[in-house]
């Protein structure tokens, strides 16, 4: 049965003209003027046939003007007979989704599956006819967007460049894989676009390009509408994208994994690795996992290890079907070494080669000096007026014992540690503010003001003098610290804030506050993994000194009390409490060593054991000191330069890089110093090529046909019949003017 | 001769309804029409016709001496009298209809009523001067007004009184009125019809024939507006019946010519029965000349005697 398409809807909403003729009599209808006359009797029966003749001639006009508007309207809205009985042959727009994520690199019969895609997608397309258009999409890189009407230029959607494409001279930035036009026309244009599609490394989810393609088709005025999905459905690609719901579109998809593909894969692949600090502290133990995804056991596999391209290693591993086997081997440490060390664990190449190496940064540990400056050594404390120091505090229990430990030199070293160097990378040295000189500045980037109370003017001056040289500072406050000294003298020269008051009572514990991550971006406070406004440990403060963060100033953490915890300015940090156990916890919980360090290490540099992975096409965003703006780079694996954004945030820089798309070693610059190390590699999940079975495909795409890749021959010849209406309506429209003309001009009375 | 020619084209002008029309005064109308008329005659191809005088006869005694010719006696050396056609006994009843229909004008000031006002006026004072009686009977659906025919001097006035009082107004009857006259009048007279006949044909017709049964004369001036003949109307208009006020709305452009087809047909039917029984018909449009309907008359008289 033939079903009758409207390709441009929109149109109908014409038909509201069509009363206007009506509307257009009915209203300029005016009354007749009145004449008078000697007599009516010769005009009486004469007007009352020709009134009659009058209307019919009216309401005849009226009817074929408004029929010649709603056949104009008609025609417009471009109507179509489509049907296997319809002769003629339909205009077409079909669209391609070509699968280019990392999984599509899989080989058959030595040829990568995605190749085995772009032919289809040729094929595809070169069964189109020149007045058929069409699109491409490839997964990885396509954006869901809006599709523009034309009209000014640009009739398409507007996307970001996809990734893994090289744009021709002629395409447009932001339009995807189509030119400013929207659907490309021509069976050739089309199939040429598919070698600009290259296999990602990445893995990309096809919502997006689902989307797209569906967009797409929405504002093709072809009477066949037509998508191909060309993919190995990967079931961690496919299994959560939403049925399409638009209607009158014929999917077709092209399966690529089909069971006689999967029986004979064969697939191993590196699923993580990480290095582990041991003692002695000179070596690291670095664990990694190898998988089988294959359906027989893989037995004296070869693992190969590589530390910047040698190789240093080799293991075998026994890996039954579906399990995984874990692997070790211990890394030697290169101290005083300044820059990352990259590792590569290497596997035999088999179906999937990109799943095959494993590559990790090391980062050679860092020694900072850190200069810890207190009052005394940390003793029981005595109480008086004029500081922070109430009245009556008694110290008890584990507290007493906690009194006179040098929490922070055990935080920034391992007690086995040398006095050299340690993977940790901090060397502290702690003194007293009277034992300051320019000496002991000069051989430390860091310093840690420690609940000091007063510092000599001499003293002030040498930090003044530090921090402006470069150097960095950590205050940290405490009983001791004299709030009036430090409003007058002591910040005003080196931290940019005001001391209020103390919170809290001593001695209570029933209240506290707890540490909340105020931007829980900062380096600081990445490690932990919370969001803004979540807890950062599980760590109680009793006490803490109320802080206001004046000009040049942030909060970084707060308290739960909202006040200020951790306060940053240029070259210093400032803590409002204490690392006294009198005054809370942090010390005994686990968040004092990392958050310590993290402090330390962003403040004096250093680093962690590895650095941070990605996934292709993720992009690397850091926060460095402003000053480094100028010179900060970042170098890929084949040591091309990365471009980067850089944002100034007040006393940081925020850096972006572009979607890191090569598997390997990526390295972060400030001039010549190397600052960090990345690696990138290939999403696990992509190896895992496990698909959709035919059952599911249908149960996302309703009504979808779907064909083999070996049957997909078939797809250059379909047949796509269908009839437009719209000369038909606009001859009609033409024949109804005509008629409208000659009854107007009918004026001559019948007898 | 120019003198003369000139002469006679302003007193012809006399004869056009519309420069008549501007005079208001009836009796300067008559008079000024008569003589337009007359002087007109000079020209005209009823030559011949006197209006002063029937004809000659010897002087007998007792005849009146203001009666005998001078001119005659002075080229004939014999006294002859002049004898006038009072003599004749003509009688004439002019009967005008001011019915509501005869008010109808089409724009340019000379409503029907008042051309034959003009006309009928211009007839008495005519008649009178040849010593004919003229009686008026004015009429819309009924006798409204008789003045006997007299031909005394003063009647003229008597009947331009009449005249001058006349509006239009209310229906016609004109069958009626002809009917009554009719069966009024025994001598055998000249009766002389002013109305547009818009009334039913058939007993129109019948009252006239009713008219020459009892031997009378009659001249039906039929009086109609060039609109009404012509119809010139263009657009959609509620023609509103003046007498009835029935309203009809009409496309004037659609049904003109079937108008025009109609009432040509009754026009002919009335020229036709009219000529069938020896009824003196003439069409007169407001804007025919005065003469043509003066004309008409002095060939009735002349048949007449």
């Amino acid at each position: 049965m033939p079903i009758l398409l409207l390709l441009n809807p929109t149109f109908l909403f014409g038909l509201i003209a069509v009363p206007i003729p009506l509307l257009i009599h009915l209203f300029t209808r005016r009354k007749a003027r009145k004449l008078a006359f000697s007599t009516v009797d010769f005009i009486r029966d004469v007007a009352k046939r020709e009134t009659k003749r009058i209307r019919v001639r009216n309401i005849l006009l009226m009817t074929i003007r408004m029929a010649a508007i709603a056949t104009f309207v008609v025609a417009m809205a471009r109507p179509a007979l489509v049907g296997p009985l319809i002769r003629g042959k339909g205009s077409t727009s079909a669209v391609v989704i070509l699968d280019n994520s990392a999984s599509m690199g899989w080989l058959k019969d030595g040829k990568s599956v995605f190749s085995i895609a772009g032919d289809i997608s040729r094929q595809i397309f070169e069964g189109l006819s020149n007045s058929d258009d069409g699109g491409l999409i490839p997964i990885c890189g396509a954006r869901e967007g809006v599709p523009e009407r034309e009209g000014g230029g640009s009739r398409g959607i507007t996307t970001s460049a996809p990734e893994g494409v090289s744009a021709p001279e002629g395409v447009q930035e932001g339009t995807g894989l189509v030119t400013g036009r929207g659907l490309v026309a021509g069976p050739a244009r089309l199939a040429g676009m598919v070698q600009l599609v290259d296999l990602s490394n990445g893995s990309c989810p096809a919502q997006g390009a689902l989307s797209s393609a569906l967009a797409f088709l929405s504002i093709s005025r072809n009477i066949n509408k037509e998508l191909y999905i060309v993919s190995d459905f990967q079931r961690s690609q496919w299994e959560n994208v939403e049925p399409p719901k638009q209607k009158g579109v014929k999917i077709t998809l092209v399966p690529l994994l089909g069971s006689s593909s999967r029986a004979s894969l064969e697939n191993l692949s590196i699923e993580k690795a990480e290095v582990v600090p041991e003692v002695p502290a000179q070596e690291q133990l670095l664990e990694f996992e190898v998988a089988n995804y294959g359906r027989s056991e893989a037995k004296g596999v070869p693992v190969r290890l590589l530390s910047e391209g040698k190789e240093i290693a080799q293991k075998y591993a026994d890996i039954g079907s579906g399990s995984n086997s874990r692997l070790s081997q211990r890394l030697t440490v290169r101290s005083g070494g300044r820059t990352a060390t990259e590792i590569s664990i290497l596997l035999p190449h088999d179906s999937f080669p990109l799943d095959d190496s494993y590559f990790l940064a090391l980062e050679p540990p860092k020694q900072i000096g850190v200069l810890i400056v207190g009052d005394e050594r940390p003793q029981a404390k005595t109480l008086g007026g004029g500081n922070v120091r109430a009245a009556g505090e008694s110290v008890s229990g584990a507290r007493d014992n906690a009194a006179g430990v040098d929490f922070v030199s055990l935080a920034l070293r391992p007690s086995a540690a040398g006095a050299t160097g340690n993977l940790w990378g901090f060397i502290p040295h702690r003194i007293s503010t009277s034992e300051l000189s320019e000496g002991e500045l000069r051989r430390v980037r860091c310093v840690i003001l420690e609940n000091v109370s007063r510092l000599s003017g001499l003293e002030l001056d040498l930090l003044a003098e530090f921090k402006s040289s470069g150097g960095k500072l950590l205050i940290v406050l405490g009983d001791r610290v004299d709030i009036r000294y430090y409003n007058q003298k002591l910040l005003p020269a080196l931290f940019p804030a005001r001391l209020v008051g103390v919170e809290g009572t001593p001695g209570e514990r029933t209240s506290f506050f707890s540490l909340i991550a105020t931007i829980a971006s900062h380096p600081i406070l990445r490690s932990f993994d919370v969001s803004r406004g979540q807890q950062v440990s599980g760590a109680r403060f009793h006490r803490l000194i109320r802080a206001e963060g004046l000009r040049d100033s942030r909060v970084i953490a707060e308290f739960s009390s909202g006040l200020p915890a951790i306060l940053e300015a240029k070259g210093a940090l400032l803590f409002t409490s204490s690392f006294d156990p009198q005054w809370n916890d942090l010390v005994a919980s686990g968040a004092f060593l990392p958050l310590l360090h993290e402090m330390l290490r962003y403040l004096c540099g250093g680093g962690p054991l590895v650095g941070r992975e990605f996934h292709p096409g993720d992009v690397l965003e850091e926060e460095l000191p402003a000053e480094q703006e100028a010179s900060v780079s970042l170098v890929g694996p084949s040591g091309k330069e990365m471009s980067l954004s850089k944002t100034r945030l007040g006393t940081s820089l925020l850096i972006k890089s572009e979607p890191l798309n090569e598997l390997g070693t990526y390295r972060l610059f400030a001039g010549e110093e190397e600052l960090s190390a990345y690696s990138v590699n290939m999403d696990p999940a992509e190896s895992r090529l496990e698909p959709l079975s035919a059952r599911e495909l249908l149960k996302i795409f309703r009504g979808a046909n779907i064909v083999s890749e070996s049957s997909s021959g078939d797809l250059t010849g379909v047949t796509r019949p269908g009839q437009e209406l719209w000369p038909f309506f606009l001859v009609l429209c033409i024949g109804f003017l005509v008629a409208e003309l000659l009854v107007a001009r009918s004026i001559v009375p019948t007898d | 001769m120019y003198v003369q020619n000139e002469r006679i084209q302003d007193e012809r002008k006399f004869l056009d309804p519309l420069v008549v029309s501007k005079l208001s005064n009836l009796e300067l109308r008559a008079r000024l029409v008569v003589e337009g008329f007359i002087a007109g005659m000079h020209k005209s191809p009823y030559k011949g016709f006197s209006v002063e005088f029937a004809e000659h006869r010897q002087y007998m005694p007792g005849d009146p001496i203001k009666n005998i010719d001078w001119k005659v006696y002075a080229r004939r050396d014999r006294f002859y009298v002049k004898e006038f056609e009072e003599e004749t006994n003509l009688r004439a009843y002019i009967l005008l209809d001011f019915s509501a229909s005869m008010g109808y004008s089409s724009g340019t000031g000379v409503t029907k009523l008042h051309y034959a006002c003009s006309l009928a006026s211009a007839l008495s004072y005519l008649m009178l001067r040849q010593q004919d009686s003229v009686g008026l009977l004015t009429f819309t659906n009924q006798i409204k007004h008789y003045i006997p025919p007299r031909s005394v001097k003063g009647h003229l006035k008597v009947i331009l009184t009449e005249l001058n009082k006349l509006s239009p107004g209310e229906t016609t009857n004109v069958s009626k009125s002809l009917e009554l006259l009719a069966a009024r009048i025994r001598r055998r007279g000249l009766i002389i019809l002013f109305s547009d006949l818009m009334d039913d044909q058939t007993a129109v017709l019948s009252a006239l024939k009713h008219f020459r049964h009892r031997k009378h004369e009659v001249i039906v001036f039929h009086l109609l507006d060039e609109s009404e003949l012509g119809f010139p109307f263009d657009e959609e208009l509620t023609f509103v019946d003046m007498e009835t006020h029935e309203e009809v709305v009409a496309d004037a452009k659609q049904i003109g010519a079937r108008y025009k087809r109609n009432i040509e047909k009754w026009i002919a039917e009335y020229k036709r029965q009219c000529h069938e029984h020896l009824v003196e018909y003439a069409l007169l449009c407001t804007s025919t000349p005065y003469d043509v309907a003066l004309t008409r008359y002095l060939e009735k008289r002349a048949r007449l005697h």
